[in-house]
Parts: C-alpha cells; sequence; structure tokens
C-alpha cells in the first residue's frame, strides 16, 4: 500500500515537473497549429487532400511525439541526477525501483495526453481538409481549421488569465486548457456540418484516424521507455543519440532482419529494434481502408512487451547505480 | 535484523572508492573511517573541503555502497526502508524541483513517507513557519535565492520528525541571522531527542552546538572527541569579574604573578561580531517591522518536539 502511495506520488510529482516546463506546451501548441492550418494553406492538391491532411496530421503527430518523448524522458533521470534531486528522494524510504517507475509513468501520462490532442487535432484537420461532395461541389470546412488553430492560443490566454488571478502556473495550466478545448473544439465541430449548416451530432470525421492516433501513442511510450532506460545509466546527449539511432534503425527493421546473415543475431535483432512500422498505418488508411482491431491489439500487445521489457533491464540497471 | 534505537549511527572500517569508467581506483574518497554516534548527541564531522564528508554521509543514507567496511543506522543497513524512515537529510546543495512551491515539495515528500493528508498539511504550515516561507509558499523553488532553498531544504528534511538528522553545511548560504536560528533548532532537536550529525567546514557552526567532533582529513579521521576534550586549556585558568578598577586588577595580578611565577594577561572580554551583528539587526527590526524575503520564526515547529 505505501510503496502504491509512493508511486503515485512521485508520478504525480513527474507528470507536474514535466507539464511545467514550457516544452511540452510549446510542442503540442506548434503541433496542433501546424495540424489545424494544413488544410487551410494546402492548394493544388489534385483532389487529394484527404490523403495529404491524413499523412501531415499523423507524421506531426509522431515526430512531434517523438521529440517530446525523448525529451522528456532524457531529460529527467539526467536531469534529477545533475540536480541532486535523486539523492534527496532516494534517502528518504523509497525503492530505486518505484522511483524508476513512477518516473516513466508519469512521463507516459503526459505523452498520452499529448497523443489526444494530436489525435483529435488530425480528426479536425481531415475533416477542414477539401473534400468533395455532389450537393456543394470541393469544399473547404474553414471554419473547423481555424476554430483548431486558435485553440493553442485560447488556451495560452485562458492560462495567462488564471495565471494572473490565481498565480497558477502558465505552462501546466495551459496544457491543461489546451486538453479541454481542443476536446470542445472537436464538440463545436459536430455541430455543424460542413458547409456551416446548423447539424448537430453529425460528427463527420474520418473515424480511421482514431485508432491510426493510438497505434502512434503506443509507439512513443516505447520510445520514452527506452530513452528513460537508458537514462538510468548515461546522461541526456548520449541517450538522445542512442534514441535517435534506434529509431532510423527500427524504421529501417525488416530490412536489417532480413540482411542479417545469421538466425541467432536475427532474432535477437527482432527482439531489439522496435518495428515502428506497425505502428504506421497511413499508407493502409490512404489506400481506403481500415486498421483492424486485431492489428491494434496485436501493436498494443507488442508494444506493452517491449516496454515491459525495457524498464526491467532500465530498473535493475537503476538498481544498481550511485546517487552521487 | 530489527531496530536498535540506542544505535543511531555505527560505522566500521568505512572505505569508498571512486572508480573510473574501466573500473580502475579514482580516489580513495574514505580510509578505514570508524563512527559511533549516541542518542541525542550532535555529533560534528568536520573537514575540508574533499575530506570525505559528504561521501561519509551519503553512505549513512545509502546512496553510495561503501567498498569495505559495515555500516548500520538504527541497527539496520542504510538502504532498509524501516531505516530511511528514521532519518531526516539536508542536503549540501538545495537539491529541490525547480518548479515545485516550497508547499508543494513538503506536501509530495509528506506522501513518500505516506503522512495522512491532515497531518501533512498540518506539518507543512509549521514548517513553512519555522523557516520563515509561509508568504512565499506558492512561489516555485527555481525563483528562490540560494538561502531561501536551503531553508525548504532544511523543512524537507523533517517533514517526517526524524529521529536521526543529517545536516551537511546546514548553514551555508544562509544570513547571519538564519545561521543563529539553524543553530539554536539543531540544540533544540537534541534536546527533544534527536540524534544530530552536522557536516561542516565552518569552524564556528561545529563548535557552537556539536557535543562531539570527528575531524577527516583525506578520508582519515585525524582526531575525534567531545568539544570539552579537544579544546580545553588545561593549563590555563581564567576569570571573569565585574571591572575592579586599575587598582584592584593590579593587586589581582600581583597576586597571581605571586603564586605562578608567571605575567597574568588582562583584558576585557570582547562580544564576537555574530553577537553583534544579531544585537544590531535585533535593534533595527524593532524600529522597522517591515520585512523583505524570508522571516523565520526563533520557534521549531511544534511537531518536532511532539505536541
Amino acid at each position: 500500500m505505501l510503496l502504491c502511495r509512493q508511486f503515485f506520488a512521485l508520478t504525480h510529482l513527474t507528470i507536474m515537473e514535466s507539464l511545467r516546463q514550457p516544452l511540452s506546451f510549446l510542442l503540442s501548441a506548434a503541433a496542433i497549429v501546424v495540424t489545424g492550418l494544413a488544410p487551410l494553406l494546402l492548394m493544388h492538391s489534385l483532389g487529394e487532400d484527404g490523403k495529404l491532411i491524413r499523412d501531415t496530421a499523423l507524421a506531426i503527430h509522431f515526430m512531434a511525439g517523438l521529440l517530446l518523448s525523448t525529451h522528456l524522458a532524457a531529460a529527467c533521470l539526467a536531469e534529477e541526477r545533475r540536480r541532486g534531486t535523486i539523492a534527496a528522494v532516494l534517502s528518504k524510504p523509497v525503492p530505486p525501483a518505484v522511483f524508476f517507475l513512477a518516473k516513466f509513468s508519469g512521463i507516459a501520462a503526459v505523452l498520452i495526453c499529448f497523443s489526444f490532442c494530436a489525435t483529435i487535432a488530425g480528426l479536425i484537420s481531415e475533416r477542414a481538409a477539401e473534400h468533395f461532395s455532389t450537393e456543394y461541389g470541393f469544399v473547404t470546412d474553414w471554419r473547423a481549421g481555424l476554430l483548431l488553430t486558435a485553440t493553442p492560443a485560447a488556451a495560452a490566454i485562458a492560462a495567462a488569465i488564471v495565471n494572473y488571478m490565481l498565480k497558477k502556473p502558465f505552462p501546466s495550466t495551459a496544457f491543461g486548457f489546451l486538453l479541454i478545448f481542443i476536446t470542445l473544439a472537436a464538440l463545436v465541430c459536430s455541430l455543424f456540418d460542413r458547409t456551416g449548416q446548423w447539424s448537430p451530432f453529425g460528427f463527420r470525421f474520418d473515424w480511421r484516424l482514431l485508432p491510426a492516433g493510438i497505434l502512434l501513442a503506443a509507439a512513443i511510450v516505447m520510445l520514452a521507455a527506452v530513452a528513460i532506460a537508458l537514462s538510468a545509466r548515461l546522461d541526456g546527449p548520449a541517450t538522445l543519440a542512442f534514441c535517435f539511432a534506434l529509431l532510423v534503425a527500427g524504421l529501417a527493421a525488416d530490412y536489417i532482419i532480413s540482411a542479417t546473415p545469421y538466425h541467432a543475431i536475427s532474432l535477437v535483432m527482432q527482439c531489439v529494434l522496435p518495428d515502428w512500422q506497425t505502428f504506421w498505418q497511413a499508407d493502409r488508411l490512404n489506400r481506403g481502408g481500415h486498421i483492424p482491431l486485431s492489428h491494434v491489439w496485436g501493436a498494443l500487445l507488442y508494444a506493452i512487451c517491449y516496454v515491459s521489457a525495457v524498464l526491467t533491464v532500465g530498473s535493475l540497471a537503476f538498481e544498481n547505480t550511485e546517487a552521487s | 535484523m530489527g531496530e536498535s534505537l540506542d544505535k543511531p549511527v555505527t560505522a566500521r572500517g568505512l572505505v569508498k572508492i571512486f572508480t573510473d569508467f574501466w573500473n580502475r581506483p579514482k580516489v580513495r574518497a574514505v580510509d578505514g573511517l570508524d563512527l559511533e554516534m549516541r542518542p541525542c548527541e550532535i555529533f560534528g564531522l568536520l573537514g575540508p573541503n574533499g575530506s570525505g564528508k559528504s561521501t561519509t554521509i551519503k553512505i549513512l543514507l545509502g546512496l553510495l555502497r561503501p567498498t569495505a567496511g559495515e555500516v548500520a543506522i538504527f541497527g539496520l543497513p542504510p538502504t532498509d526502508v524501516r531505516a530511511k524512515r528514521l532519518v531526516g537529510y539536508l542536503p549540501e546543495e538545495s537539491y529541490l524541483y525547480p518548479y515545485l512551491t516550497p508547499r508543494e515539495t513538503l506536501d509530495m515528500m509528506g506522501r513518500i513517507f505516506n503522512l495522512p493528508s491532515a497531518e501533512r498539511k498540518r506539518r507543512t504550515d509549521q514548517l513553512l513557519e519555522m523557516v520563515g516561507l509561509t508568504a512565499a509558499a506558492h512561489r516555485p523553488v527555481g525563483e528562490f535565492s540560494k538561502g531561501m532553498a536551503r531553508r525548504v531544504g532544511l523543512a524537507q528534511a523533517l517533514i517526517n520528525n526524524p529521529s536521526l538528522v543529517i545536516l551537511d553545511e546546514p548553514t551555508s548560504g544562509l544570513d547571519p541571522i538564519a545561521c543563529r536560528h539553524v543553530k539554536d533548532l539543531t540544540v533544540t532537536l537534541a534536546k527533544s531527542g534527536k540524534t544530530v550529525l552536522l557536516s561542516s567546514h565552518l569552524l564556528a557552526d561545529v563548535e557552537d552546538v556539536c557535543d562531539r567532533v570527528t575531524i577527516l582529513f583525506n578520508g582519515r579521521v585525524r582526531a575525534r572527541g567531545s568539544m570539552g576534550e579537544l579544546l580545553e586549556k588545561r593549563n590555563i585558568v581564567r576569570f571573569a569579574a565585574p571591572d575592579p578598577g586599575t587598582e584592584g586588577v593590579a593587586k589581582i595580578a600581583a597576586l597571581v604573578r605571586e603564586i605562578s611565577g608567571k605575567e597574568p594577561e588582562v583584558d576585557h572580554p570582547s562580544m564576537d561580531l555574530e553577537e553583534f551583528f544579531l544585537e544590531v539587526i535585533s535593534e533595527a527590526s524593532r524600529q522597522d517591522e517591515t520585512l523583505s524575503g524570508a522571516a523565520p520564526t526563533c520557534t521549531p515547529a511544534p511537531f518536532l518536539l511532539n505536541e
């Protein structure tokens, strides 16, 4: 029971620490703004707006998520070690494994919130893109696009007011408002059709983006697990370099594994290299297909196994480090 | 192995060697240290920079593993969470989360010790009052001066009402008034039944409050004993009396000369600078009650005195 409470206290601490870093809000806001502007600025797409926007939204989600995940996770333990806070906490009755796992949980929670924002942004953005209808011809839902683009600004203004009135920290408050406002933006969009006519709860979103977003969230959390496990022993820059190498190697995992001459080495490669292609399903969506639920469950199971293995190794490495 | 409250700290033949990347010995930070602390005493660990004080403390806290030797905190290994529950630690640098406020910091530390919500709030309020940060309780610690951060560090070290308080350079970065308060607090803690390990290279701090000291140099013990044993000059006696006038002084000096056969030294005792400074500031604060910055109270948090 005590361990659970310590775990939740430290998870809560990590969430607060992560959200109070301006980067969390800035990166989320930038991702939403770019995703929102894409359908409004894209021209000459030869009727392929939907495809372009889906690709753009998912790519922004993935890349911004990877940046946020590696930054938060790599900086987390290395920064704690540099500041000495690791010694202050571990001098209390906290088992190192609990501290390590709580750090991961906190970061994973922040990344899931980011992915929620990015997925909703993708849904609204795809809806805003130019689509053909027999009734109205080619229509761009610029209202939805503008609403999405304005969401970060509205969150920042609301957070500034709260900061002024109640002295609450700006970055974490702004992130909180971002979560609320982007949900509201999706709800408001659902009240109108693509021409701006009142049409309550006819969402008109491409819901196929939802499982695609969930898969990307799992990939981002996987990379965070790798980064935090590496930072149990390495400094921030070394962890970032390893994560980048793993990201690139993971993208080429199929080629590397098939090109490996020995079966045993290929088996090890299969276990070690994350198969990012499992989580990138934009091509399947662009071919007009759906992401089957069985694929989502399979990918999530793979992510859970990978994260568990990485965290076990990281936890053992952290257990044996000295907080000097 | 169970707790043994009559043995706060026991260390035998403690050695700590730091190694390089290839596991080759780099620094012998602690070399054959024996340490034994008694309950309710203030024990000073003295030494110049790099003498092994902080390394010793980190071994006692279970943050570093000794290369050789044995160490026990209340009869338990220092890594045992039961031992850690009884210890409060003020690190050499104020190791604090910069984005948290003092109140959040203390609340988080209270959660780690599994204190109930109401008790956490009570202790947090009392500690913030004690270290004079009630007015700044909602500002992020990252905005604080070194002295203010130090006060937060001191407060977090005491949140669990520890039986053993380890203070590493507790007065570093503090102004003379706060230094006096920390020293007074240290004495009060010992009187209320806590054992205090005070590490410092500020000799005046240690001399003012410690019962016993160990002096380290290059990781080895160079001297140890009670303050009286180490500092008393047994071949000299000092009298203090109201000024008997020039004639009276001459008579007493003649008498001493006659008895001992040596010329006595006669002078007026002087205040030390700290005493004088505190008197000036106390007078100034009586005249001008508006204070900026931290304003600690002289009284320790009531829960530390089991009130």
